[in-house]
């Protein structure tokens, strides 16, 4: 039986015995009599009252754990109704915080080499227990002196030391980038920063020109 | 139109026994005033039986217990007969008998009422932890 089922029920019978104790009133006889009968119906109104009380007791009914349920109930049911706005927010929590950790990853990457940084991809943990731990950082540089050359040369668009990559031989996915050979240093100050194995920083050196890219070599 | 028959019963009872009185014969006036109480009863006899129904069923709709209110219209019952006779007897200057007649009411109430008052000490008992 459910405590709104209970709950009704009790109300009923406290209406309808008071109906009745009302109607008994008018058969009363109108002498001394009266108190007697008013004593027992009294009695009467409180078992009425009492009894659906203590069978709730005797049953071991927990009264606070009913009321809890309902009212986690209603969290509930008011998460799901915001589960979109949160996802839309969790999402830009995790923008944010990859940006951050972009620009800081940038600063230590510029401070230890001389290329620059071209792109910086990083997959943070979703689950619960690691929500927010760096799982891997993908960094592709920039070789630093053709930059340098490109801004010195202005609009014209300079092809020079093209490494020949064959793509089938090295079996990598990322077809024009090669993985930098030193890039040791970067990765042990990386590890040390934000704790993360060696193994998941992967620095690749981007030897295409971005002319080349766009199609518009001479 | 029973409420014409009751009337009319009992204005014709009362001329009755005023002149009774007046002849001095007391005896026949309290044997009057008796039959005419019957007599009003047993008129009132079938509404009673359609109330008492009625208040059956409703009671058997609710969670209460039936030999309670069972109780209950015994009690009443019980407060009317005692009218009745207590007051033929004040009637008849015997105020010592009306009040015993009283008293064995209010007793017999009481012991009806015991299971009740009983009931309920159980559930004040039981509601303790």
């Amino acid at each position: 039986m459910g405590f709104v089922e209970f709950l009704r029920l009790w109300v009923k019978d406290m209406a309808l015995i008071f109906i009745l104790i009302s109607i008994i009133e008018i058969v009363l006889p109108n002498s001394n009599m009266k108190r007697y009968i008013n004593v027992v119906m009294g009695f009467l109104i409180i078992l009425v009252i009492i009894s659906p009380i203590v069978k709730l007791v005797l049953k071991d009914f927990n009264m606070d754990k009913e009321v809890f349920h309902n009212i986690m109930e209603g969290i509930e049911f008011e998460r799901e109704e915001n589960s979109k706005f949160t996802s839309i927010q969790e999402e830009q929590v995790k923008k944010i915080y990859i940006n951050k950790i972009k620009g800081e990853v940038k600063e230590l990457v510029a401070g230890c080499t001389d290329h620059t940084v071209e792109s910086i991809n990083i997959s943070i943990g979703e689950e619960d227990g690691n929500y927010g731990d760096i799982e891997e950082i993908e960094i592709i540089l920039n070789k630093g002196i053709q930059m340098e050359s490109k801004e010195e040369t202005g609009d014209i668009i300079k092809v020079a030391n093209i490494e020949t990559i064959s793509i089938g031989e090295k079996g990598d996915d990322f077809a024009e980038l090669v993985e930098l050979e030193d890039s040791k240093e970067i990765k042990k100050i990386l590890s040390n920063n934000y704790n993360i194995p060696e193994e998941d920083i992967r620095i690749f050196l981007n030897t295409v020109e971005e002319g080349e890219l766009d199609g518009e070599v001479d | 139109m029973e409420i014409l028959q009751i009337v009319g019963v009992g204005i014709v009872a009362t001329v009755l026994i005023v002149l009774l009185r007046q002849s001095n014969r007391s005896e026949y006036a309290l044997l009057v005033s008796l039959v005419t109480g019957i007599i009003i009863f047993t008129l009132i006899l079938n509404k009673l039986k359609y109330v008492v129904e009625v208040l059956n069923q409703l009671v058997r709709s609710t969670g209460v217990e039936f030999a309670y209110f069972t109780t209950i219209l015994k009690i009443i019952g019980i407060a009317y007969i005692v009218e009745f006779g207590a007051q033929i007897s004040r009637d008849a200057g015997e105020n010592a008998i009306a009040s015993k007649i009283e008293l064995g009411g209010k007793v017999i109430m009481m012991v009806l009422a015991l299971p009740i008052l009983l009931a309920l000490m159980d559930l004040v008992v039981k509601i303790l932890p």
